[in-house]
């Protein structure tokens, strides 16, 4: 174990925060540990944190926590990270005023690491549901620097635009960073599909993406159309497309032959565009001459057989023979076969007790392969028949001293049932957690889904519990806290577990960890100290 | 590695349910484990045996268990039964008990001290 006094201050901070979740701490408890906490460091500061996240729901501490955030979103740095771990434990549409004052740390003028913590802070937010907003136009600002190193900003808008906000207000500043990020192009687009009208200054940044492919060239697509649909005209940029058609080289005429395709899918007239496709598909490079193919070959494809034989009659009038023919080529429409049905699994044969002793001799013999082989054997033999599991305990037992210690520790995690017999395995399931032969991540996984299993069907998992924090603290960790409610739950003390859980509080290093890691980082730290609350509880209770 | 059919058929007697058979696989695995032979595939069903209730069954399982904690091969598995025979009513297992956690904490960083009962 640990030291037993950063154990009981843990606990402390964590009686407050019970406290503060219940309304009974004072306003003056709150406004003094808001006041502590950017002095803490390391576990204590995330402990103080948990305490005071609680105080920034709606409730009577809201006021004191909010004026404290909006204190740090004009402090360092480290303030930064601190209102970084409120909202990703706490976020909510009661905290969107905040992301005002977040928003003004995006500008150009402040310092990288300052623009990166708030960037990276909305995007947390974002993420775990709560409002942004306020901060859409300085996002928008900080995306159109097209810099690789404010790419939370994008994440911040596109977890945004998952949550349902609404981005009209800002569609220009959507519309001039379609060519930098593909969550814009999906915003645009999105905009599109609710009727939204693009204006003639957006019919550049359209321009500009209607080569793209995916979302981007969609969005152009569509916006270009709608464009077309409400009057606008679109002659200048058919103009630049066919001349672009007509470059020297494959490099310059390439871009303008996606573009032709593009448009015609937008609702320009075929026509317009063909004597500059029997340009390219007579040009000089096979490169060329194949893009224009696929390309003639496509919209070919999307035209009804009157209107491919309208276009072929023109080309061949024109004297356009190359388009003619590729025009006349139809392809045979793309058939998929219906795939076949699974075969259904045949009942296993029953298990006498020849079979089960061959299935012993398998999985304590030495053959790798026998041991899977007996192992897919014992389970469907426990699928069939749940109530098997005591006469196959003991060669599963033996099975775990062998390479194979994973897949067997699997095999039980689905097949403990309520009332199944486990006094033999649940000493050897704790000695695990001790042992280091056969040692991977995922038999750790393995092994904390077992303990989990035994502990929510109701097994006696008291020899387990002191040694639930002893093996490999960053592996499995969702299950332990799990299994560490279920125990609480049950009565077993949670005292031996608080300096495992104090150790997931200590917060990862931001400068080389990305963003979306820094916040799986969060919700572990909140899972854990969810724990760490119970247990305080749970101390608080005993006599 | 490949294993004698000796060492397997040992384990596989372990799960006896007679007495005598279990003692017999017991003798069979301390020669093998003083001809150097690896039995870690022995050690889920030597520490079920710990918790037997046949002193004699508990004493033999104990002392193959305490013979490769002493040699530094990991006995992590058998930990939890280990300290429970810390307070076994036999002196030689409480003993036995104490040596094999001792050698185990080493190996495991001390963190079993605060579990360990005082030397008697």
């Amino acid at each position: 174990m640990g030291s037993g006094g950063e154990a009981t201050e843990s606990l402390e901070w964590f009686g407050l925060a019970n406290r503060i979740a219940a309304g009974t701490a004072t306003q003056a408890e709150f406004d003094e540990l808001s006041a502590r906490i950017p002095s803490l460091v390391g576990a204590t500061q995330n402990s103080a944190l948990w305490a005071f996240s609680l105080g920034a729901r709606p409730g009577p501490y809201f006021d004191l926590a909010f004026g404290r955030l909006c204190n740090w979103a004009r402090g360092s740095e480290a303030e930064l990270c601190q209102i970084m771990t409120v909202v990703s434990w706490r976020a909510s549409p009661s905290l969107t005023p905040l992301a005002e004052p977040l928003a003004r740390r995006l500008d150009r003028a402040e310092a990288a690491p300052l623009r990166q913590a708030a960037a990276d802070t909305l995007y947390l937010a974002a993420r775990n549901g709560m409002p942004i907003a306020p901060a859409f136009p300085a996002l928008f600002e900080m995306l159109a620097e097209d810099d690789n190193r404010w790419f939370a900003a994008a994440f911040a808008l596109g977890c945004a635009h998952k949550n349902g906000e609404s981005f009209a207000a800002v569609a220009d500043d959507v519309a001039r960073t379609l060519h930098v990020r593909w969550e814009s192009a999906r915003i645009y687009l999105d905009l599109l599909r609710d009727g939204f009208s693009p204006p003639e200054p957006h019919k550049a940044h359209l321009e500009r993406v209607l080569t793209h492919s995916k979302e981007c060239g969609d969005a152009a697509r569509v916006g270009l159309a709608r464009m077309l649909e409400n009057g606008h005209s679109l002659d200048d940029i058919v103009a630049r497309v066919v001349k672009g058609m007509g470059g020297k080289t494959a490099k310059l005429a390439r871009p303008a032959v996606a573009a032709a395709e593009g448009l015609v899918k937008a609702g320009i007239d075929f026509a317009r565009f063909a004597p500059a496709f029997e340009k390219a598909l007579s040009h000089k490079t096979t490169e060329l001459r194949q893009r224009a193919h696929a390309a003639v070959a496509e919209l070919s494809d999307a035209m009804s057989a009157d209107e491919r034989q309208f276009h072929r009659k023109g080309a061949a009038v024109a004297g356009a023979s190359e388009l003619a023919a590729a025009l006349a080529k139809v392809r045979p429409p793309r058939v998929v076969s219906p795939r076949k049905p699974e075969p259904e699994l045949e009942p296993p044969p029953p298990l006498t007790q020849a079979r089960l002793r061959s299935v012993s001799r398998d999985l304590r013999g030495d053959s790798g392969p026998k041991r899977y082989a007996a192992l897919a054997q014992v389970r469907r033999w426990l699928t069939h028949e749940p109530a098997q599991l005591a006469s196959v305990l003991p060669p599963l037992i033996d099975a775990l001293g062998t390479e194979q210690r994973c897949e067997v520790l699997d095999l039980l995690a689905s097949h403990v049932h309520e009332g199944s017999s486990l006094t033999l395995l649940i000493p050897v399931v704790a000695g695990l957690l001790l042992d280091r032969d056969y040692y991977d991540g995922s038999t750790v996984q393995n092994l904390f889904k077992l303990i989990h299993r035994l502990a929510v069907t109701g097994h006696d998992i008291a020899p387990v519990w002191p040694w639930l924090g002893a093996c490999m603290p960053n592996l499995g960790d969702t299950k332990r806290y799990l299994t560490i409610v279920e125990g609480i739950k049950h009565g077993l003390d949670g005292a031996v577990v608080v300096d495992y859980l104090r150790g997931r509080l200590v917060p990862v290093d931001r400068a080389v960890t990305r963003v979306d890691f820094v916040g799986y980082s969060l919700d572990d730290m909140a899972e854990a100290a969810d724990c760490l609350a119970r247990i305080a509880r749970q101390q608080q209770e005993l006599p | 590695m490949k294993r004698s059919a000796e060492l397997k058929d040992a384990i596989a007697a372990l799960w006896s349910s007679a007495v005598e058979e279990q003692l017999a696989a017991l003798s069979t695995l301390a020669s093998l484990g003083i001809d150097m032979v690896d039995l870690r595939s022995a050690q889920p069903a030597l520490t079920v045996l710990l918790a037997h209730p046949v002193i004699e069954v508990r004493l033999a399982a104990l002392r193959i268990v305490e013979e490769r904690a002493d040699m530094g091969a990991d006995v992590g598995m058998a930990v939890p039964n280990l300290l429970l025979l810390q307070h076994d009513q036999h002196p030689e297992i409480r003993e036995l008990a104490r040596r094999s956690l001792a050698d185990a904490d080493q190996r495991l960083g001390g963190v079993l001290a605060p579990h360990l009962a005082p030397a008697e």
